[in-house]
């Protein structure tokens, strides 16, 4: 059984998202995210 | 002089040698990166996963060298976000060594899949194949852990900026960063990040329509809309050293015809617009970029700065007479020579390159390793061009 | 009747559908080792064309995968039937602490292309496991090869090694970071930026 409930794209991701960046809206915690996954993809 | 003041004249100092006016001085950017850990008396294995200690390398290396500028200042490998969401790791460490596994992210196929929506991609593509079955595993406690150590790197970034900046009047290089927006042609980032060497140097032979397309695409959405803005605005912006800094890289697999249709178009609409507006912009290169020096020699005086690597700087000023030279400094010569020699060394770089502006001297390689230089030899130089008087 | 003159051009070409197609019509032992002297004679020409200037490195890299797709194909038919006299054998590695392994590919391409048998020990090599190899196949020709900066003392260590074992070799080193300068430094017999001066320099010593 996988633990990932965040696997699906967009719902999983969004909801990740939401869970990791309360704190800010829109675009800036779309950034965050995105710089993130630059990180952990080794951009 | 105030960090503050110190601060602006330097960017002042890289500028007017940029801009091929003449200085008093020599300014040096140091291309050092994990050198200063060794040098502090760590070992990369103690130093690249503790902040505090990547701190004191910096603190370290900025009492005991005189440098107007830094690559890095332990910010360059975020090993500890990574290392939170994975401990198996795609690092291996020694005391001597870190370095990353490397994976392509595309082939040739997926590249449109890739500029459909490239979050998706690496949400569905790029980190499943990656962790494999561990992807499974990463539940929120995991994405938790890693999203801490995230905001402890983007708060260490900050606090560094400040220590270098307002403690030691270190200039930003340049406004591109990635929370910005760094201008990355599409050819770069198919040779490092999307196909990787082998498979790009494959597909320009093989299906060379289809790295046509997605270079294209990719500038049609990023380097387009970056020029637009770039014609649009105010021009340089006196805050940086450099109004924008770009990698030129996958040129090294290239051949002439390869550059001609690949590379070149692409890059030429770039800086025309940059020199346009009387921007300069700093071209970070690895390898030899000579062979390619009939494409920039056209340009003013004041608009191109290379960092070069391999190239000989004084075939490289007689070859390109408008293009201001980043660097000199060889691993060979901090490695192997004399305080005696490197002093020497460096002392005819500044004369016969820098007498006139044009020249700001930096380590062509990036000093990475413990014997990439010895001490006594990268603090002679570092005395000697900050104090050395044109 | 099978062109090999017409497949020598195309591999100096890198015109993969050509090579393809009259290694198609390869059908006997014979015709076999004859396609295989072709794809050596067009990669003579690739390296001649990668010194003047018209090839770069990418070339290279794709000239290795058409070669080593060639051997993919003749390979049922040279199984077993020995063509061009004994081969000699020499040792190429990416040295420790080190794991690029492209140049050493196009390197190893090219060797094995100008008739070596290639021991290929891989990445991140260390010095023991070269001198083990050496001394158990009876080596005399090492190339090392390294991109990082940190590869120039592994290339040392591996040297010393050599030496410390009493083993005859000739060591060529290759990669971005060596130079004349760090050839006398780490005591190897010779050093190259190139495949082709790599290839020219173990040609001679395996005279």
């Amino acid at each position: 059984m996988s633990k990932n409930e965040f696997k699906s794209y967009p719902e999983g991701y969004r909801k990740l998202m939401k869970k990791l960046v309360p704190w800010y809206f829109g675009p800036m915690r779309e950034k965050m995210m995105r710089l993130l996954l630059t990180i952990l993809t080794d951009g | 002089m105030k960090p503050k003041q110190l601060q602006q004249s330097r960017v002042q100092l890289f500028r007017d040698a940029a801009n091929f006016k003449k200085t008093d001085r020599i300014p040096h950017f140091a291309n050092v990166v994990t050198w200063k850990v060794f040098d502090a008396g760590y070992t990369l294995d103690q130093a690249m996963t503790n902040f505090d200690v990547l701190e004191e390398t910096v603190v370290k290396f900025l009492d005991t060298y005189p440098v107007d500028g830094l690559m890095d200042v332990g910010i360059r490998n975020q090993f500890t976000v990574t290392e939170a969401f994975d401990p198996e790791g795609y690092y291996y460490y020694t005391p001597d060594v870190v370095g990353i596994h490397d994976h392509a992210h595309c082939t040739v196929d997926t590249l449109q899949q890739y500029l459909d929506d490239p979050i998706r991609y690496a949400w569905e593509v790029i980190l499943p194949k990656k962790f494999g079955d561990r992807w499974d595993e990463k539940g929120l406690d995991v994405w938790k852990k890693t999203f801490a150590e995230y905001m402890r790197y983007t708060s260490y970034i900050l606090h560094m900026s400040g220590i270098t900046g307002k403690k030691y009047g270190l200039p930003s290089l340049s406004p591109n960063n990635p929370m910005s927006g760094a201008i990355v042609l599409g050819i770069e980032e198919l040779f490092s990040n999307l196909l990787g060497i082998q498979q790009l140097s494959v597909a320009m032979r093989r299906s060379p329509d289809k790295i046509e397309e997605f270079i294209n695409r990719w500038d049609a959405e990023r380097i387009t809309p970056a020029i637009e803005k770039i014609k649009n605005g105010k021009g340089p912006n006196y805050k940086y050293c450099f109004d924008s800094s770009i990698l030129m890289l996958a040129h090294n697999v290239m051949n002439k015809k390869q550059f001609e249709r690949f590379y070149w178009p692409h890059m030429k609409e770039l800086l025309d617009a940059y020199a346009e507006k009387g921007m300069n912009i700093r071209i970070f290169t690895e390898g030899s970029v000579l062979r390619f020096a009939e494409y920039f020699k056209d340009y003013p005086k004041g608009t191109l700065t290379f960092h070069i690597e391999q190239d000989d700087p004084f075939a490289f000023r007689e070859a390109l007479p408008n293009v201001c030279i980043m660097g000199g400094l060889t691993t060979d010569l901090l490695a192997n020579g004399t305080p005696e020699e490197c002093v020497a060394y460096t002392k005819r770089l500044c004369d016969e390159l820098g007498k006139d502006g044009g020249f700001i001297l930096s380590e062509g390689k990036m000093l990475s390793y413990r014997n990439d230089a010895k001490r006594e030899n990268y603090k002679a130089v570092c005395d000697f061009v900050s104090s050395y008087r044109l | 009747m099978i062109d090999f003159e017409a497949l020598a051009a195309a591999m100096g070409d890198l015109d993969e559908d050509t090579v393809k197609e009259i290694l198609e019509s390869v059908d006997s032992v014979e015709a076999a080792g004859k396609a295989m002297e072709a794809c050596q004679k067009g990669m003579d020409t690739v390296g001649k064309l990668f010194e003047e200037g018209d090839y770069f490195v990418g070339d290279l890299i794709y000239a290795g995968e058409l070669m080593t797709d060639a051997v993919e194909v003749l390979k049922p038919y040279l199984a077993g039937a020995e063509s061009g006299g004994p081969k000699t054998k020499m040792i190429l590695c990416t040295v420790k602490d080190d794991l690029h392994d492209i140049g050493k590919n196009i390197v190893r391409s090219m060797l094995e292309a100008n008739g070596f048998e290639v021991l290929d020990l891989g990445i991140d090599c260390p010095a023991e496991k070269v001198v083990e190899t050496a001394k158990a196949e009876g080596i005399k020709i090492v190339a090392l090869s390294g991109v990082l900066t940190l590869a120039l003392d592994s290339m040392k260590a591996t040297v010393d090694a050599i030496k410390a074992a009493g083993l005859e070799c000739k060591v060529i080193i290759g990669g971005a970071p060596v130079s004349a300068e760090a050839c006398k430094n780490i005591g190897a017999d010779e050093w190259a930026h190139s495949p082709q001066k790599t290839v020219a320099t173990c040609k001679a010593w395996a005279e």
